[in-house]
């Protein structure tokens, strides 16, 4: 193979790496951390929980979900904690959605959020039984 | 004319009338042949009409309403120990499933009435219908709540472990603002597309 025909390909490689990252969409997730959700609700077991501290992953200049993990602290019950781990997408209406599974046995449904990211929630058991409300806010 | 020719003309004609007659015969004969069996009274040829038989009359009978049964699945039983706290996983018409007890209604006309380590029978419309549960039968202990988790906790709870901040120091709500802001972009670009 002749040299030139050598730099040619060796171009082309390096010409096509970048575009075929873009055609794929290869970017870095950021990771927002220590994010702060004050709770309040009436459900039994989860009334002594007061904060969601979280953490939330997601490339949101290419994509429109996030991941979310993190714990919800209840200081006013033993001092303990549930882990928390669940998802977030934005809606075709632009609105922020978010789901979350606490402990083993709840999940907590958030539908719509505006950009202040505060609103009201649901939270149900894994049957599907409505448990309770809460209220989260976001400062 | 000779006898001869007399006698093939005679034979000619009679040959000839023979057929006319056996011709006309034919043309008038009744249905009826000549030598059959008379008509036997329990057959009769399918076009023929029985005037003696009664007419029937195709009748559309309303099928009577009969009551369905709710769709009844049963996913688990949790057997108490003394039998009398059993409970069933459920879920009726492919709604969400629930936990009932003996006593407990399945959607509105039918009514739990057993609960054994591997069915459930229930009473509808009078009947007794017994399901099965495929998944083995879960055993509780007596000291157990089997209903409602104590009010303190519920499962999954870690006591005397709350998360804290991160171990550089950054506090809690630190982010907040960051990931507003990366939110209310979102938003907006969002709504330039649509």
């Amino acid at each position: 193979m002749t040299e030139s025909l050598k730099l040619f390909c060796a171009t082309a490689l390096l010409v096509a790496i970048p575009i075929s990252a873009n055609a794929y969409r290869v970017g870095a997730p950021d990771t927002y951390s220590d994010l702060l959700w004050r709770v309040s609700s009436n459900v039994s077991g989860l009334s002594g929980c007061t904060e969601f501290q979280l953490d939330a992953t997601g490339d949101l200049l290419n994509s429109t979900k996030l991941i979310i993990y993190g714990s919800l602290n209840c200081p006013l019950q033993q001092s303990g904690s549930y882990g928390v781990s669940g998802s977030a997408y934005f809606g075709g209406d632009g609105s922020y959605n978010m789901t979350l599974l606490v402990g083993s046995s709840t999940s907590l449904q958030c539908v719509r959020f505006p950009a202040s990211l505060t609103g009201s929630c649901t939270y149900y058991d894994t049957f599907g039984n409505f448990l309770g409300s809460a209220f989260l806010t976001f400062r | 004319m000779n006898a001869t020719a007399r006698g093939l003309m005679a034979a000619g004609v009679l040959v000839v009338a023979s057929g006319a007659v056996w011709l006309y015969l034919a043309l008038n004969e009744p249905l009826a042949s000549v030598g059959s069996p008379a008509p036997d009274a329990r057959s009769q040829a399918a076009w023929q009409v029985d005037p003696s038989a009664a007419p029937r009359v195709a009748t559309a009978i309303a099928p009577a309403t009969t009551p369905v049964p709710p769709a009844v699945v049963l996913s688990g039983v949790a057997v108490h120990p003394d039998g009398s706290s059993n409970l069933a996983i459920v879920s009726v018409d492919r709604g969400p499933q629930t936990l009932l007890r003996v006593g407990d209604r399945l959607g509105s006309s039918a009514m739990v009435i057993r609960i054994d380590e591997a069915s459930m029978t229930y009473r509808f419309a009078g009947n007794d219908l017994r399901v099965f549960v495929t998944a083995p039968s879960a055993r509780i202990s007596s000291a157990a709540k089997p209903q409602t988790p104590s009010s303190d906790q519920r499962p999954g709870f870690v006591a005397d472990a709350p998360a804290i901040a991160r171990a550089n120091g950054s506090e809690p709500g630190s982010g907040n603002e960051g990931f507003r802001q990366a939110v209310e972009r979102k938003m907006q670009a969002i709504a330039a597309t649509r």
